[in-house]
């Protein structure tokens, strides 16, 4: 492969770290450069907090590099006894935090030797052993350059660099089944599906009936038998990895020897496409069962549910029935991004004022929560829940993240 | 047992001559390409030499011209007072050189009993013009000078008549002419107070040029000589202060002309005439007397020169390159180095001896004060030594992962790639390594003189094109075409380096190599950068068109006049077209052919038979077919679908020439019908949507099938 240019690890135990701010919530603070910030109270409304479970907030933190932080993603890999882990991205940098018990610590912090790189989001990756056994963690990160990375946390290094896509890269995923597929969405217009083992693009979704703008966001449903994407265009499309073709190239993908370019296959055709759900960018779309959450800048998160089996003479089926809306305000710029907790039970979004919409879906959806803190007044561009649903993490464009806990009420009560 | 025997000979002899070959080839494989590359682009500075400014310190000692700094006039008026000074001084103490030519031998015309020689002898001084315009006769001292030098330094108290012949001469002196001191006074003069030494010189050396002394030297028969002993050797004198004007401290050779009358053999040559059997020609000798650093080489003793003829050179100034490198010259100045020593036995040679008499070696020069003290403190950063020049350097190529060796033996210090004389040891080891990055050199010091160079293939200059290792300027940010901004860089002070040493190169320490270019190439489909084994495959090759065959399925699908069997035809048709990409309407009968052979028996299964013919009978309609192709193709049809059904073929037949009449207006009946014939089997249901499809949209959709090709 291409040698790689030197990819910088923070020394965040020494003098570095003095740059980052540290504030816990409601007691104490703790900040490092200055003593002026004080966190306020929260405001969450009395009455909804007293009907249902509520999130509390905890600490904040604010990375030295006065540029949004674009991504954040807890590591769903991580062991359940270990200390949750998380990343953020943004600027030319990924960190690497912790959240102990109420607060938030470095780990690690990476920089691109790139100063004008911009990363906008983060994935977790993972490599196996024979046995299934879990050896590396990894995360892999792009963002405006159009480069992935994939940087390894125990060697500290920057393991390889994927090359390849026309343009920026808005969102990488990685297949739920198989620990090698990642799955990248572009500026190009396309979307990519990446071996990570013999390191190629296998995959392209994007074509004739693809994308006609920016991709900006993708996921994979459970089974990872279809990949939401969304864009620019207004659309959201869904793409088969059941049929035939896509199965013996990732087959084959296995099998490459590296002598001939790869025959990267190219899927033009999406199971599903639809530009009736939203009448703007489609920043965010998420798997819910079967169900499909998607937003727009548009105030508001629309669940529905494609309809594949209605087809009208040839064309791509493009039916689909809305279930519900969760509204919310102040969200009318793009590149936002919703979270879906991992036990299913709420749904959290950020809006450009710096609050934090929480819905409640494991009963009848109504009204959100509203998570606040006077100090956090900028746009959350992203929201992550732990693995266990307990912790949720906010970052905004003032490269600050902040962290709430889920209000662990007496039994009693 | 004999046999056996043998042919066991034979095989080991094989196979050693194998194994031979097997390790040529290896050696081949290694150094065949960048040496071909070097010697590629030697050859092209030969031709086409290119001049670049750079300061190659390493190569100092080659350099022609020296630093001119601008005088004042009174540093100029304190050097003519010295000067003044200095020529006082030396007439005070006058020394001279007695030179006397103690023998001649002609080896081109041994017979003659007892000839009389006329002998020239020229100063010259060492300059940049005299060594460019005559390249033939100013390397050929150059060389001797090497030659010279080196003998004198190792032991100059031996006499160096190696070659020469103690045979009975007897001599006569019979006249000494003066040297015409007005006119070289007067250009040394000018020499001195311009310091430009090039313009000064004469452009026809023979006009201006006047021997010092003019010598008649006569050589007795070889017999009669060895009876008398008696010796008179020409003698001739050389005053110091003349040597001085003539170098003007920058060297000065000696030169011998010698008048030689050779016998030519008649037989070959084109000269039947007695009197042109003896030729006579001038021949000359050089010797250094004075180096370019003003110390005097040529010391009390015995020396015997070799005679060469003087040439005509031509001499082409597009040829001249900083590096006096010409191919032809530099070959033949390499071999004479080599071949010295068989060319003694041919050569006719002069003897003489030297002797100097009250002469003072630091009168010779004005400059001598300032400038060997210049050479030797350069000569200690770079550790020369006058040693580096000689000695025998073996060049061991290491191949096959360092496990083989092949080792080359050269006595000069010529690049083996680029036939750069660099004359010096640690000029050589310089050169190669910055001027040949595809290989390693290391340097390995031995005993008496013989140094050792390994040379290996340097393994991190690979010959393709690699992407640069820095990602950074290869991965260009995303922000669109945008015009290249204007900037210039402005180099102030010089460049501090640690002046290297000899011993430096005994380890090898290469800098990570970078590509020479920071090109990275991608493949137009996926965008991802080409490795470089990749680069064989065109990535642009024609791909399959899945999805504009089922882009036209779809659209095929999508007509609302045209029933279902049509579309099948169709959706055929196009399907099938699509990656043969005919260019002409020349290739549709091919194609109706291939099409009905391939997809025949599907459409036979199908029953769509009559579409088939509708079809082809459309392409006729439009001109593509033929009324007899159309025939052919259809009996071809016929006879590998429907074997034994020869009565339907007579009445296809039939029903082809009814259509071809009124191809426009298909039939609602089948002509078979019409005619009267037996229904034939092929009317099956599927058969039916030709037959209750509108007249009209059938054409419209079939020429819309046709109009695809």
């Amino acid at each position: 492969m291409i040698p790689l240019a030197k990819f910088t690890l923070i020394n965040v135990s020494g003098g570095e770290k003095e740059s980052w701010e540290f504030g816990l919530g409601f007691s104490k603070t703790v900040k490092i450069t200055s003593n002026r910030m004080r966190p306020k109270k929260l405001k969450v409304e009395k009455r909804e907090l007293s009907k249902r479970k509520g999130f509390k907030f905890t600490s904040w933190c604010k990375e030295d590099h006065k540029e949004p932080i674009f991504g954040v993603a807890f590591n769903p890999y991580n062991h359940p006894d270990h200390p949750p882990v998380f990343a953020t991205v943004g600027s030319n940098r990924v960190t690497i935090y912790e959240c102990t018990e109420n607060s938030i610590n470095v780990i690690q912090s990476y920089s691109d030797p790139c100063t004008e790189e911009i990363f906008y989001t983060v994935c977790w990756v993972y490599s196996k052993t024979e046995e299934n056994e879990k050896i590396e963690t990894m995360v892999a990160i792009a963002g405006l350059r159009g480069l992935i990375r994939v940087v390894s946390l125990k060697q500290l290094k920057n393991l390889f660099t994927l090359m390849g896509c026309g343009d920026s890269i808005n969102e990488v995923k990685l297949h739920p089944k198989d620990n090698n597929l990642l799955l990248s969405a572009s500026k190009d217009n396309s979307l990519r599906l990446w071996n990570l083992k013999t390191r190629r693009c296998i995959l392209i979704f994007g074509g004739l009936e693809g994308h006609r703008d920016e991709v900006l966001s993708c996921d994979f449903d459970l089974n990872a038998s279809y990949v939401l994407s969304c864009g620019m265009d207004h659309s959201v499309k869904m793409w088969s990895l059941e049929s035939d073709d896509v199965k013996d190239i990732i087959e084959s993908s296995y099998t490459y020897s590296g002598e001939k370019p790869f025959p990267v296959l190219n899927k033009h055709f999406p199971v599903f496409s639809t530009r009736n759900i939203h009448r703007n960018y489609v920043d965010c779309v998420r798997w819910f069962g079967n169900f499909v959450l998607s937003k727009s800048c548009e105030n508001k998160i629309m669940c529905w549910k494609p309809n594949l089996s209605v087809k009208k003479s040839s064309d791509i089926p493009d039916q689909s029935e809305v279930l519900h809306s969760f509204e919310y305000g102040n969200c009318d710029i793009w590149y936002m991004r919703f979270a879906v907790s991992p036990n299913f039970d709420a749904i959290a979004a950020g809006n450009q004022i710096g609050k934090v919409f929480l819905w409640d879906i494991s009963e009848e959806p109504g009204k959100p929560a509203i998570l606040s803190h006077q100090k956090c007044s900028t746009a959350i561009r992203q929201v992550c829940f732990s693995p266990d649903s307990t912790i949720m993490v906010a970052v905004s464009d003032d490269s600050s993240m902040w962290r709430w806990d889920k209000e662990v009420r007496p039994t009693s009560n | 047992m004999y046999i056996f025997r043998r042919m066991l000979g034979t095989g080991k002899d094989s196979k050693a001559a194998q194994a031979t070959k097997n390790d040529y080839e290896l050696f081949l494989q290694a150094f065949q390409k960048p040496t071909q590359i070097y010697k590629l682009l030697g050859f092209r500075h030969c031709v086409n030499p290119l001049f670049l400014h750079r300061t190659t310190s390493y190569l100092k000692h080659r350099r022609t011209c020296t630093k001119r700094t601008p005088k004042s006039i009174e540093t100029m008026a304190k050097e003519l007072s010295k000067k003044a000074t200095t020529e006082e001084r030396t007439k005070s103490r006058e020394g001279s050189y007695k030179i006397s030519i103690t023998d001649i031998d002609n080896k081109s015309n041994p017979g003659k009993n007892t000839e009389t020689y006329d002998v020239q002898l020229y100063l010259r001084k060492i300059t940049q013009r005299d060594k460019t315009e005559k390249t033939g006769r100013g390397r050929l001292s150059l060389q001797h000078k090497l030659h010279l030098v080196e003998l004198f330094e190792n032991n100059p108290t031996l006499p160096i008549s190696a070659v020469a012949k103690e045979y009975g001469h007897s001599f006569s002196t019979v006249r000494l002419i003066k040297v015409q001191s007005k006119e070289i006074r007067q250009a040394a003069e000018n020499q001195n107070i311009t310091g430009e030494t090039i313009k000064d010189e004469p452009k026809t050396p023979e006009e201006e040029e006047t021997p010092i002394a003019n010598l008649k030297f006569t050589a007795n028969d070889r017999k009669s000589a060895a009876r008398s002993p008696s010796k008179v050797p020409s003698v001739t004198t050389i005053r110091c202060s003349t040597l001085a004007k003539h170098s003007s401290g920058q060297g000065c050779i000696m030169e011998f002309r010698v008048r030689l009358r050779t016998a030519k053999s008649t037989a070959k040559d084109n000269m039947p005439s007695k009197k042109k059997r003896c030729v006579e020609e001038w021949c000359s000798a050089q010797v250094v007397v004075q180096n370019e650093t003003g110390t005097t080489v040529l010391g009390d003793g015995s020396y015997t020169l070799f005679l060469r003829p003087i040439m005509s050179d031509s001499w082409k100034p597009s040829q001249v390159s900083w590096e006096s490198v010409s191919s032809k010259e530099e070959e033949t100045y390499i071999k004479s180095d080599t071949l010295e020593d068989d060319d003694s036995s041919s050569c006719s040679t002069i003897s003489f001896d030297v002797k100097t008499d009250n002469c003072d070696v630091s009168v010779l020069s004005p400059k001598k004060s300032s400038s060997p003290k210049k050479t030797r403190k350069s000569g200690d950063g770079l550790s020369l030594k006058s040693d580096e020049t000689k000695g025998v350097l073996m060049y061991n190529f290491l191949y096959n992962g360092n496990t083989l060796q092949q080792t080359e033996c050269r006595k000069n210090r010529v690049c083996p790639w680029c036939s750069l004389n660099c004359s010096k040891l640690y000029s050589l080891l310089e050169h190669i390594t910055r001027c040949h990055p595809r290989f390693k050199v290391t340097f390995i010091p031995g005993l008496n003189g013989f140094d050792e160079l390994d040379v290996e293939v340097n393994e991190l200059v690979s010959m393709t094109p690699v992407p640069c290792p820095d990602e950074n300027c290869t991965v260009p940010i995303f922000s669109g075409p945008n015009k290249r901004e204007h900037f210039q860089m402005q180099m102030l002070g010089t460049l501090t380096r640690s002046k290297r040493t000899k011993s430096d190169f005994m380890v090898i320490d290469i800098a990570p190599y970078k590509a020479p270019h920071s090109r990275l190439y991608f493949h137009s489909k996926t965008y991802e950068p080409i490795l470089p084994h990749e680069f064989e495959y065109d990535s642009e090759q024609e791909e399959s068109m899945s999805w504009m065959e089922e882009r036209t399925k779809q659209m095929i699908q999508d007509f609302t006049d045209v029933n279902e069997a049509e579309k099948a035809i169709m959706i055929m048709w196009n399907c099938f077209i699509l990656p043969k990409r005919p260019l002409a309407d020349h290739q549709v009968p091919g194609l109706a052919r291939e099409f009905v052979e391939q997809k025949g028996g599907e459409i036979a299964k199908q029953g769509l038979v009559k579409n088939l013919i509708l079809h082809l009978t459309n392409l006729h309609s439009f001109g593509l077919l033929k009324p007899e192709e159309l025939e052919s193709i259809m009996v071809g049809f016929y006879n590998r679908n429907s074997k034994g059904k020869n009565m339907e073929t007579a009445a296809h037949k039939q029903e082809k020439r009814a259509q071809k009449h009124d191809s426009a207006v298909p039939k609602h009946e089948t002509p078979a019908q019409k005619l009267g014939t037996p229904a034939p089997k092929l009317e099956t249901p599927a058969q039916n949507p030709v037959t209750t499809s509108s007249s009209q949209s059938t054409s419209q959709t079939v020429a819309q099938s046709s109009t695809a090709v």
